[in-house]
C-alpha cells in the first residue's frame, strides 16, 4: 500500500520533470523536422562553419584548460609553500564566477582599449591600439582562463584521493619518479581527467558570453542560434538547436565509451590508506614554488582586479591615458540611485531566489523519492534531474521559448514568453542538476537508521524531516543552492533569448551599458555580481 | 662473521619528536626479525628507513657491505609488503606481480613462479578487487618476492586478515620465508605474531631500541622494566613488597603470574577476583600490605574471598629506570 503510493508519487514526479526538461526539447525537435529549414541548414556554408567552429573551439578549450589546470593541481597538491592554502582556493575562483563577468573583465584588461593594450601603446608610442581582442583566439583565451579550473579542481581531488602507499609500492619495485608517474599516478588519475575533459567540453560547447562578445564575425553554434532567432528565422533556429544537441550528446557518448573500456573500480583497496605525501623540498625549491604560485594566482586574478579599477572610473574621464586619471564611487551611486539601473539588479535577485527555491524543492522531493522510497522510477528521475546539464544553455532557452509561445492547454503549452514567469522557469531548469546532485549525494550519505532512531523516539514523519533530515542535508543543500543562485544571478544565455524589458536581468544591463560605452557602469555591475556571488557562495560553503 | 644487514645509529626526527632514536642492530642472512612495540614506538618508521621512504637524519643502513643509506627506494631492491597491500587497482594480478620486472625477457615465467610460491598459480588475469583479503595479501607478497629482493619488509602483514585466517597465513608465511631463506624484517604490535615468526624480536619504545633478543630471552630476561611490562603479564613490585618475595635491595622485582603459586606459607593475602580462562584461572590477590598481585594457577586452586599465601619460583630483578615512566 505505502509502496504503491510511493510509486504513484514517483511517476507523478517523472511527469512533472519530463514536462519541464524533456518536453520543450521534443517540441523543438518536432518543429525542426521542417524540410525547408533542413535544406537551408544543409546548404548554407555558414551553418557548417559554425558547427565546425563549435567543435574545434570546444576541443581546443579542453586542451588549453588541461595544460593550465593539471600542472597547477600538482603544484598545489604536492608542494608546500607559503600561502598555498589561500592561493589554492583563489585559483579555483573562475569556475564559480559568472562567465559574462569574466568576459568583460578580459575586455577591460586585454581588449583593444584595455589596460595592457594602453600600456603597450603608450610604451611604444603607437598611434593605434596594438591589437584587437577578437575572433577564435580571443574566445580560446577566455575559455582557457575560465575553464582550467575544472581540470584544476578535479585533478586535485583525484590527487588527494591517491593512496601514497601505491606510489611507494611502485618505488620499492624499482620504478623511479618518472616511471611511477607514468605507470601509476597517471592511470589512477584517468577518471578525474576524463571527468574534467567532459565538463570542459560541455561548458565550452555551451559557452555563449565569450563568442558573443569577442566573436565578431566568427560564429559558434550558440551565437549562430541566437542570431538566427533574432533574425526571425525560427525553423532554422530549431534545426541549429537540434544540431548543437547532437554534438553535445556525441561528446557525452564519446567520454562514456572511453570510460567503459576500462574496469570500473579504480579506488584503492585498503580503507584508511596511508595519507598521501606532500613533497616538501629544499629552501630554493620552496621559494621557487611560492613565487610561481603567487605569480600565477595574480595573473589569473588580474582581470577581476581590472574590473574593480574600471568600475571606479566616471563616465568619459578616461580617454588616452595609460591609467585612469579620476577615481570615484560615482558609478556605484548611479547604480543604486537610478531606477532603471537598480531594477535589473532587483530583477536578477528575485528571479534567482525564486528559481533556486523551486529547484531546491523539486530536488528535495525527487531525492526523497529516489533514495528513501526507492521508487521504481528512481533511475529515470535521476536522469531527468541531470539532463539539463548535458545540453547547452542555448538549447533550453530556445526550447522554452518555443514550447511556451503558444496557448494549447491540451498539449500542456501556455503562453509564458513575455511574462515574468519564463525567465525564472528557465533558470530553474538550468539549476535542477546543481540542486539535484547535491540533494541526492546528501541523501545517500544519510544513514537511514537515523530516521528509524527518530521514529523510535516518537518523532512523526514531519518532525523527523524537520528535525533530523533537513539539518543533516543542510551543508549539501546550502552548497547546491548557493551554486544554483549564483548561476541564475549571472545568467546570460537564457536571458538574452527570453528577457522582456520589465524582467531584464543584470547581464542584459551590463550588455546595454557596454553598447552605450558606459564602461564604468558595466564594470560596477560586474563587481556587484562578483561580490554577490562570492558572498552567497561563502555562505553556502560554511558548515 | 660479518652481518648481512646492518643498521647503525639510525635517527629520524619529525619536528620536535624523535621517531627513531639511535637504533642499531645487525642481522645475518636468512634471519627473521620482528619489530615489536606499541603504536607510536617508531617501529614503522624503522621499516620505512630500511625501505628508503624516509631518509635518516643520522646513521647508516648497510646491506651486504653496501651502504644504501642514500640509495633511492627504487634502486635499493628491498621488497615491501604494505599494511593495506597497496595493490595497483588499475592493473590485474599478473601486471601487479610483474610491475617490478618490466623489460625482463623472463618476466612472465617469474610472475608465474612468484604466484606459485603463494599458491595463486593461474591467477594472472584476475582483477585485484575480485580477490579476498587473504588472496590480496598473497599477491602483495608475490609482487614483493618477484623482484628477488635482498631484504623482505612486511608492515603488519597479518593485521588486515580475519582472525580465523590469521593463524594459517602466519604458518604459511613462516614456511615460505624459511624455504626462500630470505632476510626478513616485519612490524607487528602483536606479541604472539612476533614470537612465532621472528627468530629474534626487537622491542621499540619511544623511538629507542629497548632490547633485541630471542622471544625466550625477552620474556625470561627482560633488559628493562618496559620490556618486562610490554611482553607478557608482569607483577611489578618495589620496596618492602619486592623484598618479601626475595627481590634485590634497591631493585624492582618483576614476577610473572605463572611464577606465583598458592602455598602453605609466604606472603599472605585475600583473593579478590578470579577470571576463569579454561586450562587455568587468573587470580587477583590483595596482599595484607595492600599490593595487588596476579596469579596464574589451576582453575580450582582458590575461590574469591579465600585467605591465601603466595610463593614465587622466579624473581626478575631490574634497575629502576632513570626517568620514571
Amino acid at each position: 500500500m505505502r509502496r504503491d503510493r510511493g510509486n504513484a508519487a514517483g511517476i507523478a514526479m517523472v511527469l512533472v520533470l519530463a514536462w519541464l526538461v524533456v518536453y520543450p526539447v521534443l517540441v523543438v525537435v518536432g518543429e525542426a523536422a521542417d524540410g525547408t529549414a533542413l535544406r537551408a541548414f544543409v546548404s548554407r556554408p555558414a551553418e557548417w562553419h559554425a558547427l565546425w567552429a563549435s567543435i574545434w573551439i570546444s576541443l581546443a578549450s579542453v586542451g588549453l584548460a588541461a595544460i593550465i589546470g593539471i600542472p597547477l593541481a600538482f603544484l598545489f597538491e604536492w608542494f608546500d609553500f607559503p600561502g598555498r592554502r589561500l592561493l589554492g582556493a583563489l585559483v579555483a575562483l573562475p569556475v564559480v564566477l559568472p562567465p559574462l563577468v569574466g568576459v568583460i573583465a578580459f575586455l577591460f584588461l586585454y581588449g583593444e582599449s584595455g589596460l595592457v593594450a594602453r600600456a603597450v601603446q603608450g610604451g611604444l608610442g603607437l598611434e593605434h591600439a596594438p591589437w584587437r581582442l577578437q575572433g577564435p583566439g580571443a574566445i580560446l583565451l577566455v575559455h582557457a582562463y575560465s575553464m582550467y579550473a575544472y581540470f584544476y579542481l578535479l585533478t586535485r581531488a583525484g590527487l588527494a584521493r591517491l593512496d601514497g602507499a601505491l606510489l611507494e609500492a611502485a618505488q620499492s619495485l624499482g620504478a623511479g619518479r618518472r616511471a611511477t608517474f607514468v605507470r601509476v599516478t597517471l592511470p589512477l588519475l584517468k577518471p578525474s581527467l576524463a571527468g574534467a575533459a567532459l565538463l570542459t567540453f560541455m561548458t565550452a560547447l555551451g559557452s555563449f558570453s565569450a563568442p558573443y562578445v569577442f566573436g565578431g564575425g566568427f560564429r559558434v553554434m550558440p551565437t549562430q542560434i541566437v542570431a538566427t532567432k533574432l533574425n526571425g528565422d525560427l525553423p532554422l533556429a530549431m534545426v541549429e538547436t537540434v544540431a548543437l544537441c547532437a554534438v553535445a550528446i556525441a561528446g557525452l557518448l564519446g567520454v562514456g565509451l572511453a570510460e567503459a573500456g576500462q574496469h570500473g573500480a579504480l579506488i584503492a583497496l585498503g580503507k584508511g590508506a596511508a595519507p598521501r605525501r606532500r613533497t616538501v623540498r629544499g629552501h630554493g625549491a620552496r621559494t621557487l614554488a611560492a613565487v610561481a604560485g603567487w605569480a600565477l594566482a595574480l595573473t589569473l586574478l588580474l582581470p577581476h582586479l581590472t574590473l574593480v579599477l574600471v568600475s571606479l572610473v566616471p563616465y568619459a574621464t578616461w580617454t588616452t591615458q595609460a591609467l585612469p586619471p579620476v577615481l570615484s564611487l560615482g558609478n556605484y551611486r548611479r547604480l543604486f540611485r537610478e531606477a532603471e539601473r537598480l531594477g535589473p539588479l532587483l530583477n536578477s535577485l528575485w528571479m534567482a531566489a525564486a528559481s533556486t527555491a523551486g529547484a531546491v524543492a523539486l530536488a528535495l522531493v525527487a531525492g526523497w523519492l529516489v533514495v528513501r522510497r526507492r521508487v521504481a522510477t528512481g533511475r529515470l528521475l535521476e536522469g531527468l534531474l541531470v539532463l539539463p546539464w548535458a545540453l547547452p544553455g542555448t538549447v533550453f532557452a530556445i526550447a522554452l521559448a518555443t514550447a511556451f509561445s503558444v496557448s494549447r492547454p491540451f498539449a500542456l503549452r501556455w503562453v509564458l514568453v513575455g511574462t515574468g514567469v519564463i525567465l525564472p522557469l528557465a533558470y530553474l531548469v538550468r539549476n535542477l542538476p546543481l540542486t539535484g546532485r547535491a540533494v541526492l549525494a546528501g541523501y545517500r550519505q544519510l544513514d537511514p537508521a537515523l530516521d528509524e532512531a527518530a521514529a523510535s523516539l516518537g518523532a512523526g514523519r514531519r518532525a523527523t524531516f524537520l528535525r533530523v533530515t533537513l539539518p543533516l542535508l543542510g551543508p549539501a543543500l546550502a552548497a547546491g543552492a548557493s551554486l544554483a543562485f549564483v548561476t541564475a544571478l549571472g545568467d546570460f544565455v537564457s536571458s538574452i533569448v527570453l528577457y522582456t524589458y520589465d524582467t531584464r536581468p543584470i547581464a542584459m544591463e551590463i550588455l546595454s551599458s557596454l553598447r552605450l560605452n558606459e564602461l564604468g557602469i558595466a564594470a560596477a555591475f560586474g563587481v556587484v555580481l562578483m561580490a554577490l556571488s562570492g558572498l552567497v557562495l561563502g555562505i553556502g560553503a560554511r558548515r | 662473521m660479518t652481518a648481512y644487514l646492518e643498521v647503525v645509529g639510525a635517527t629520524k626526527r619529525f619536528g620536535e619528536t624523535r621517531a627513531v632514536d639511535q637504533v642499531s642492530f645487525q642481522l645475518e642472512r636468512g634471519e627473521v626479525l620482528a619489530l615489536l612495540g606499541p603504536s607510536g614506538s617508531g617501529k614503522t618508521t624503522v621499516l620505512r628507513l630500511l625501505a628508503g621512504f624516509e631518509t635518516p637524519d643520522a646513521g647508516r643502513v648497510v646491506v651486504e657491505g653496501d651502504d644504501v643509506t642514500a640509495v633511492s627506494p627504487a634502486r635499493r631492491r628491498f621488497g615491501m609488503v604494505f599494511q593495506h597491500y597497496a595493490l595497483f587497482p588499475h592493473l590485474d594480478v599478473g601486471e601487479n606481480v610483474g610491475f617490478g620486472l618490466r623489460g625482463r625477457a623472463d618476466a612472465a615465467t617469474r610472475v608465474a613462479r612468484a604466484l606459485e610460491l603463494v599458491d595463486l598459480g593461474g591467477f594472472e588475469r584476475r582483477l585485484v578487487h575480485e580477490l579476498s583479503g587473504g588472496q590480496q595479501q598473497r599477491v602483495a607478497l608475490a609482487r614483493a618476492l618477484a623482484i628477488e629482493p635482498r631484504v623482505l619488509l612486511l608492515d603488519e602483514p597479518l593485521s588486515n586478515l580475519d582472525p580465523s585466517l590469521r593463524e594459517r597465513t602466519r604458518r604459511e608465511l613462516r614456511h615460505l620465508i624459511a624455504r626462500l631463506d630470505i632476510t626478513t624484517i616485519f612490524v607487528t604490535h602483536e606479541q604472539e605474531e612476533a614470537f612465532d615468526l621472528g627468530h629474534r624480536v626487537a622491542v621499540l619504545h619511544e623511538g629507542r631500541l629497548e632490547q633485541l633478543a630471542t622471544a625466550e630471552d625477552l620474556y625470561e630476561r627482560p633488559a628493562t622494566l618496559f620490556v618486562a611490562g610490554f611482553v607478557g603479564r608482569a607483577n611489578v613490585l618495589r620496596g618492602a613488597a619486592a623484598r618479601a618475595f626475595g627481590g634485590k635491595d634497591g631493585h624492582v622485582a618483576v614476577i610473572r603470574p605463572e611464577r606465583l603459586r598458592f602455598a602453605d606459607g609466604g606472603v599472605a593475602g585475600v583473593v579478590r577476583e578470579r577470571r576463569y580462562i579454561g586450562a587455568t584461572a587468573l587470580y587477583l590477590v590483595e596482599s595484607d600490605a595492600g599490593d595487588r598481585l596476579e596469579v596464574l594457577a589451576e582453575p580450582d586452586a582458590a575461590a574469591v574471598g579465600d585467605r591465601v599465601y603466595l610463593e614465587t619460583t622466579r624473581v626478575i630483578s631490574l634497575a629502576e629506570p632513570e626517568v620514571p615512566r
